[in-house]
């Protein structure tokens, strides 16, 4: 079956001269004349825009459909999208963004009013064949930039594709060029964040011989980028992935300063450990919290059905903390003191070298630094991951997650560096030892929260009893599947640890 | 899926134009439908505008699969479908009968729908051959038009007894009265004396109207051109009346 096709008209497109020179070849049918408004979704780092995918509600619907030939994909009759995936109703629309929207909020980035002028194209008994589609569109942003689009559709009907096809060739033969483009795309000018601009994905263009530091200080300057990216999407609260890309940025800019200590100077690296250490630990707690927030489903699903609705105190009760927690954030955010430690750590970024010293470690090439770092991190992997045995206690896993996470930095930081395939192939082989070891973790320590959650619930009123009961009872399955995930382990080490994983790290990093 | 045939085989009793209209309003109800045309004389697709073609003809039909794909037509209504008939359609008893199982063929062939439709109607042509049997077998519901005069009502009796002589289920049929003229005394009295002494006989009835003969002129169903018509109002009340009874039965 054809899909629909669109086509760009140019702004001086004459619709009634384009019509009377169309239908002397081609009778149709004048439909009444259609207003049409529409609101365009994207979250925050353009998930839907990135699978060339466009998210539109009509009046009375929403509608996915596919940017590479406007296809529509999926329509949901609704009044209004909202925010979140999980409020969707069950609908196969649903089903297709799930698993690439997740939790993240849709955002509306752009509203249209269009009139459209549908016309039904007929065969000699005057059957319709196709649809043609004409249509003025007003595009504007929420803050008022506005753009128009004119655009022409040919929509097939089902059996009469041959005349489809030939109304296609009459179209392109007019020159008009088909609408590849997302509609992101055609509103550039007036958006205020471009589309695909923003990706917490390390792609930093290092050249080999680069200094140390201004490599370093580019890597840095991109992730304070990030940071700076997501502080209204926290302070609006519009999702729990503001945060989380927040303290990612957080945390990375941390493992640099301290993996690559000789690099600046020490008054700088101390300092500023010191002040993201307390940024990353200021913002644990809230994180936590949204964790076990979007965990509620699957605990239920854990859960034995008849304590599944009493894990929900337990909710209730990490909700009120969360508001909490979220305005303590707030204030720190709003802080002048944090506006402080960004501002001279951005000043030091940009600064070209007389304003703060360099060290002799700072000038060295890049390449030879990293090189180095990730070569030592690695052997250290090596030997603390084969000291551990089934009977080992849980810490020496920790601490080599830790390790692992350090490893993964410096490769992700270095990335450019070195040959794309080799490098992401060793990503890839840390990132399921590292998987391996965060469920651990995160096992360990969900185990050791809940508990802690206990607390909360006073014993002796009734109704908590079942709460207590269900939190037991999650803690118990959790266990089990912890234990699962440790006998895991070997296996898992001893992939990362293969002779191919072997040669190729060395081969890398090894400088010999 | 859901499948209903509109079937008699007495013919003139406004099983197409029935077929039509509550096909219209099972797509305008959202469900995804398709309209089967299965008599040669290919009314239902003229009235949609369709060429009376099917591309491979009855023993394409027979076989399935990419044939229908090839021959299923969009009509210019949203959710509704049609796969056209053709002449060739008048040879579909003779092919049946070289067939194994010549009877059971149709369940395949409405299955094939099930992905892509919500609800099928077949527009049956008017004998009790083969064809019809395969109808009987395959299809959820049988509805069956009956003008209310004596001749109408005694082949109505002869499809009865042959469902019990070849146990088919009874439970598939209902009944509503088409072509209905109020005013006849004749008719009048019919419809009483079958609404009190046969099951599953509709209450909605179909009348006699100049618009619904018509339609073969402006070749739309009637619910699409003229939806506030009393032709069209009856036909509504059909289909809800029918989609409730349904629904009740299923209880």
């Amino acid at each position: 079956m054809e899909k629909t096709l669109t086509f760009d008209l140019p702004r001086d497109f004459d619709g009634e001269s384009f019509l009377r020179e169309f239908t002397t070849a081609h009778p149709v049918k004048r439909e009444p004349v259609v207003n049409q408004t529409g609101v365009f979704y994207d979250t925050f780092d353009w998930r839907l825009y990135n699978k060339s995918l466009t998210l539109v509600q009509r009046q009375k619907e929403a509608l996915l459909i596919s940017s590479e030939n406007g296809a529509l994909m999926f329509s949901l009759n609704i009044s209004a999208i909202p925010a979140f995936i999980r409020d969707f109703p069950d609908s196969a629309i649903r089903e297709a963004l799930q698993p690439i929207i997740e939790m993240r909020a849709l955002l509306k980035l752009l509203q249209s009013r269009a009139q459209i002028m549908p016309l039904r194209i007929l065969n000699d008994d005057e059957k319709t064949i196709a649809r043609l589609v004409l249509s003025s569109e007003e595009i504007s942003t929420p803050d008022d930039r506005k753009l128009i689009l004119n655009r022409l559709f040919l929509e097939p009907l089902r059996g009469y594709e041959a005349d489809f096809r030939k109304l296609a060739g009459y179209i392109t033969d007019r020159s008009f060029p088909v609408a590849r483009q997302h509609i992101f795309d055609r509103a550039r000018k007036i958006l205020s964040r471009k589309p695909a601009g923003y990706s917490t994905r390390l792609n930093i263009p290092l050249e080999p011989e680069m200094r140390a530091d201004e490599a370093a200080k580019m890597i840095l300057r991109f992730l304070l980028n990030i940071i700076r990216e997501n502080e209204n999407g926290i302070h609006k609260d519009i999702d729990t992935e503001f945060l989380h890309d927040f303290r990612v940025a957080v945390r990375r800019t941390r493992s640099l300063l301290q993996q690559l200590k000789n690099i600046f100077p020490p008054e700088i690296t101390g300092r500023f450990r010191k002040d993201f250490a307390r940024l990353g630990k200021t913002t644990n707690w809230l994180r936590d919290l949204d964790v076990y927030l979007l965990s509620e489903t699957r605990y239920q699903a854990m859960l034995p059905e008849k304590l599944r609705f009493n894990i929900h105190p337990l909710f209730e009760y990490l909700q009120r903390e969360r508001k909490k927690e979220l305005r303590k954030i707030n204030r720190v955010l709003n802080s002048g003191e944090y506006s402080q430690i960004l501002n001279v750590w951005e000043r030091f970024l940009n600064d070209a070298a007389s304003e703060f010293p360099s060290t002799l470690g700072g000038s060295r090439p890049v390449l030879d630094v990293a090189r180095e770092r990730i070569y030592r991190r690695y052997r250290k992997i090596l030997k603390s991951g084969r000291k551990i045995t089934d009977n080992s206690p849980d810490e020496m896993l920790h601490s080599l997650r830790i390790e692992c996470k350090r490893l993964r930095y410096l490769l992700e930081f270095f990335t450019n560096l070195f040959p794309g395939d080799e490098i992401n192939r060793l990503i890839k082989q840390l990132k399921k030892l590292q998987d391996n070891l965060g469920l651990f973790q995160d096992f360990s320590v969900q185990e050791e929260t809940l508990m802690g959650f206990v607390e909360k619930f006073n014993l002796e009123n009734p109704e908590n009893r079942q709460t207590i009961l269900a939190i037991g009872a999650l803690v118990g399955s959790l266990d089990s599947e912890k234990r699962a995930v440790r006998s895991a382990f070997a296996n898992t080490f001893a992939n990362f640890t293969s002779a191919e994983n072997n040669s190729l790290f060395t081969e890398l990093f090894s400088g010999l | 899926m859901n499948t209903l045939a509109i079937y008699h085989f007495k013919g003139g009793v406004g099983k197409t134009a029935a077929a039509v209209n509550l096909a219209y309003l099972a797509a305008q109800s959202g469900l995804r439908t398709l309209l089967c045309d299965l008599d040669p004389q290919s009314s239902a697709t003229y009235y949609f505008r369709v060429k009376p073609k099917f591309k491979a003809g009855a023993k394409g039909f027979l076989k399935g699969g990419q044939n229908f794909e090839k021959n299923i037509k969009g009509t210019d209504y949203k959710n509704l479908d049609l796969l056209p008939a053709d002449f060739s359609f008048r040879n579909l008893d003779l092919e049946l009968e070289q067939k194994k199982q010549p009877k059971q063929r149709f369940n395949r062939i409405l299955s094939s729908f099930n992905k892509e439709y919500d609800y099928v109607l077949l527009d049956c042509p008017p004998n009790i051959t083969i064809v019809a049997e395969n109808i009987f077998n395959a299809v959820d519901y049988i509805l069956v038009p009956i003008i209310p005069t004596t001749l109408s009502v005694r082949s109505y009796l002869q499809l009865l007894e042959f469902f019990k002589k070849k146990n088919y289920r009874r439970k598939k049929i209902f009944t509503f009265f088409s072509m209905v003229e109020g005013r006849k005394s004749l008719h009048k009295e019919t419809i009483e004396y079958i609404s009190a002494n046969f099951k599953r006989v509709l209450k909605s009835q179909i009348p006699y109207l100049s618009a619904i003969e018509r339609m073969g002129l402006r070749r739309e169903p009637l619910v699409a051109s003229s939806p506030g018509s009393s032709a069209a109002r009856s036909y509504q009340k059909l289909w809800t009346e029918l989609q409730e009874t349904i629904k009740q039965e299923e209880k």
